[in-house]
């Protein structure tokens, strides 16, 4: 039995040899795959080794798969050629890639999927737009930026507002003026004032608001009159506690709802900055070289934040997840949470009670941090794209297309001219809701978007988790943020 | 009828290169493997080597020579210290683990029952997921108050833990989920090894009186022990490649309780974009590999019992 296994002439395998080749073949097993499964089937190593019928090592170098992206959202299908059948006349197609992320809930992939459909029928052929899919916010940037190294940026993407600095550093965006100029666009007067101050550099604009965000309340009436709160949402600080703790269904030592629930897992800088402001200062200035972290504003609101948990107990301990919580709200095991608008549209489908939409509560004011992206035109990209490129902007950003994304999707219509669209008349009339975004942004600042954008917002998502998981003191956490941003922005000159 | 035991000498020995004469049939049949080492593996080291002795920030223009700046750097971040004693944490958490269970599963499933078929499908059954998948399943599960782990534990009257959201837990959470994807992989390798051992054997020491924990520590586990040095050199290396899980669980946090080496890395290449630091990383990955599976063919190897 053992004999036919192990022929005689490969039985004389030495001791050495077979050390040799394991450390090699593990080696190199563990440079070539970076993949999720463990390293590649061990032809090397178990030579020697009691035969591994092959049948084993089929499927289990058949399973490792190039990780995936999030599950949430479908992968993006290739959009479909125009059903037109009418040559182009210039005989060639201009193919531009778009990136674009899904950073709130819902099956935004699929709408911007037929978006671009809808493009490329219209232009009958000469211009095909292929939407990709890219992950997060983060996950599209590092993207965008990996492409563009490569030689292949895409024609355009949606990146966040916040990356100008970052983006300019690398020299991979163009300015628009002169695209904005040639095509008579309105874009400064009808854009909100809000959304295009981190759309500029100087006076020039470089991205166009797209699906841009900012963080609101999302409040239950029902149950609050249910439980003689009346049916608005607390409106200050002192409120949120008062109507939490009363929110808050304990028995036991187990929580039936939270009373209120704030997110702090991965990039907890954004949602904190509303804290921030509403204490008197935001993180965030109006240059690229500084950012405020180790302000008295900044500490209040992270001691308040800690607060809520460990003093009030209205709030689970630890960091609450992200993506967690509109589904906590949606199915009440939340009260109040606070969320990106552009999560409305799912937690009101997802609801089975009328949801509430409120300003964040103020401490010394409203405030909120704005958010979400803008759509990017790249350099580097063939100079006949450009003008395809533009042409598709200006697509997606007319007042109806981003009327109906904002009724998609509950992300805020960022033009003026938007709310005088008669379907989105009718959608603020029938869900008034979708308003509130809009009538905050009077309170709304700046996202923390400096140079070494990725990494300062990392500094404060960390500091702001390491005070949450009481490891630090928010101002130990907070003044170690501000040393290490300082000294990483210490080489930019603006 | 022929002694299964003794050799087979009528096998026909493969050709032997006669002194002084090159075998270039031999090289010739290893070049396709060899290229491709080399194009994957070799050259992307030692390009990363190359690149980790310059200033390399896609940020910043200046790509200066700094020789081993980029390390000294390194060193002197506290939160690479923090990452090095995640990844040695995780590593101890789920490579004994791993390797133990998948030995006794391999133990308890080497029979021929009727439905042993069924049980080996299912505990490997999670390898064949992507750990992408695996890791948003167990996100699921770790949900707190309502996921599926803490609504069993509330049931009992136990606590609802913050399993992700709890530095102290999301480590453990992690290795948790790592530990349920591996076993059933490497199971099937100490299965094939169990297999490969002569019934012969075990019935002999059976007849010598040997109960069931003699046999198996004299017999079968040296017997399997080039199998147990391949696991384990595999689940080590596989130990410091996870990334995929702390990706979509945790990020990292919370404040970087589970940031492990490649997620590490992964962060300084592509959110700070410092690719020289990301390729010193890369550097010390490579040298602490090499290393360990050195480390680890050397001290099992006195235990192989070698045909």
């Amino acid at each position: 039995m053992l004999d036919s296994l192990t022929p005689r002439g490969v039985a004389s395998f030495s001791r050495r040899r077979m050390l040799a080749l394991g450390v090699l073949g593990a080696a190199s097993a563990a440079l070539a795959a970076c993949s999720s499964a463990p390293a590649a089937s061990p032809t090397a190593a178990s030579a020697n080794a009691p035969a591994a019928p092959s049948a084993t090592a089929a499927p289990a170098s058949a399973a490792p798969t190039t990780a995936a992206a999030p599950t949430s959202a479908p992968s993006a299908a290739p959009t479909v050629a125009p059903a037109a059948t009418t040559v182009p006349a210039s005989g060639t197609t201009a193919q531009l890639t778009f990136f674009y992320p899904v950073g709130v809930a819902g099956p935004l992939s699929k709408l911007i999927d037929g978006m671009a459909a809808k493009f490329n029928q219209t232009q009958n052929g000469a211009i095909k737009v292929t939407p990709v899919y890219s992950g997060d916010y983060i996950q599209t940037l590092s993207k965008a930026q990996t492409a563009l190294q490569g030689g292949k940026p895409p024609d355009v993407a949606v990146i966040n507002a916040a990356a100008i600095y970052t983006l300019q550093d690398m020299n991979a965006v163009i300015p628009l003026d002169d695209l904005i100029k040639s095509s008579n666009a309105n874009v400064a007067d009808d854009f909100f004032p809000a959304f295009l101050a981190n759309s500029k550099l100087g006076s020039s604009i470089y991205g166009i608001p797209f699906q841009r965000s900012t963080l609101v309340l999302y409040y239950n009436p029902d149950l609050q009159n249910k439980l003689g709160l009346g049916t608005k949402a607390p409106q200050t600080w002192d409120e949120v506690v008062s109507f939490g703790t009363k929110l808050t269904d304990r028995q036991g030592s187990t929580v039936n709802r939270w009373g209120v629930g704030f997110p702090s897992s991965g990039s907890s800088y954004w949602e904190f900055q509303a804290l921030a402001i509403e204490a008197g200062q935001n993180v965030m200035g109006d240059v690229g070289n500084k950012a405020y972290f180790n302000t008295d504003a900044s500490i209040t609101a992270l001691q308040w934040l800690i607060d809520l948990s460990q003093k009030n107990k209205i709030m689970n301990s630890g960091t609450i997840d992200w993506g967690n919580l509109p589904t906590d709200f949606a199915g009440e095991k939340t009260a109040l949470i606070y969320h990106s608008t552009g999560s409305l549209s799912f937690i009101a489908k997802q609801a089975k009670f009328t949801v509430g939409v409120a300003f964040n509560p103020k401490q010394k004011q409203f405030g909120s941090p704005t958010g979400g992206g803008n759509l990017y035109i790249f350099k580097g990209i063939p100079a006949a794209n450009q003008e395809p490129a533009w042409k598709f902007t200006q697509f997606m950003s007319t007042p109806e297309t981003l009327a109906q994304w904002s009724i998609d999707t509950g992300y805020v219509a960022p033009r003026k001219s938007c709310y005088d669209v008669a379907s989105y008349k009718d959608y603020t009339t029938k869900f008034p809701q979708a308003l509130v975004a809009r009538d905050q942004l009077q309170y709304a600042q700046n996202e923390l978007g400096t140079h070494q954008m990725a990494q300062v917002q990392t500094i404060l998502s960390n500091a702001i988790q390491a005070a949450l998981t009481m490891k630090q003191s928010p101002k130990d956490a907070l003044t170690a943020a501000q040393t290490q941003t300082d000294q990483l922005l210490a080489n930019f000159k603006d | 009828m022929r002694d299964s035991l003794t050799v087979n000498s009528s096998a026909v020995p493969p050709p032997v290169a006669r002194r002084g004469r090159i075998s270039w049939s031999a090289y010739l049949y290893l070049l396709p493997s060899l290229v491709f080492m080399v194009a994957f593996s070799l050259w992307p080291a030692l390009e990363a080597a190359y690149q980790s002795l310059f200033r390399l920030n896609l940020l910043n223009p200046d790509h200066s020579f700094i020789g081993l700046g980029n390390y000294i750097a390194l060193a002197s971040q506290p939160l690479f210290w923090q990452v090095l004693r995640n990844t040695f944490v995780f590593s101890l958490g789920t490579m004994p683990i791993s390797v133990a269970l998948a030995l006794v599963f391999a133990l308890l499933l080497n029979r021929r029952l009727p439905l042993i078929g069924l049980y080996r499908t299912a505990i490997f059954y999670p390898a064949v997921l992507p750990m992408i998948s695996a890791a948003a399943i167990w996100s699921f599960l770790y949900v707190p108050s309502y996921g599926l782990i803490d609504r069993f534990l509330t049931s009992f009257g136990g606590a609802q833990i913050n399993w992700l959201g709890d530095a102290s837990t999301a480590l453990l959470a992690v290795i948790v989920t790592t530990i349920w994807k591996q076993a059933g992989y490497y199971m099937i390798f100490f299965l094939a090894g169990l297999q490969g051992i002569s019934a012969e054997v075990l019935e002999a020491a059976e007849l010598d009186g040997a109960n069931l924990f003699e046999s198996l520590r004299s017999i079968t586990l040296p017997l399997l022990m080039p199998t147990t040095v391949f696991v384990t050199t595999v689940s080590l290396i596989a130990s410091v490649q996870a990334v995929d899980q702390v990706y979509l669980m945790t990020q990292g946090g919370p404040d970087n309780s589970t940031n492990t080496f490649l997620y590490f890395l992964f962060q300084t290449a592509f959110t700070n974009w410092d690719t020289g630091q990301a390729a010193a990383l890369t550097v010390i990955l490579l040298l602490a590999l090499f290393l360990m599976s050195w480390l680890n063919y050397r001290s099992l190897d006195r235990f192989t019992h070698y045909e």
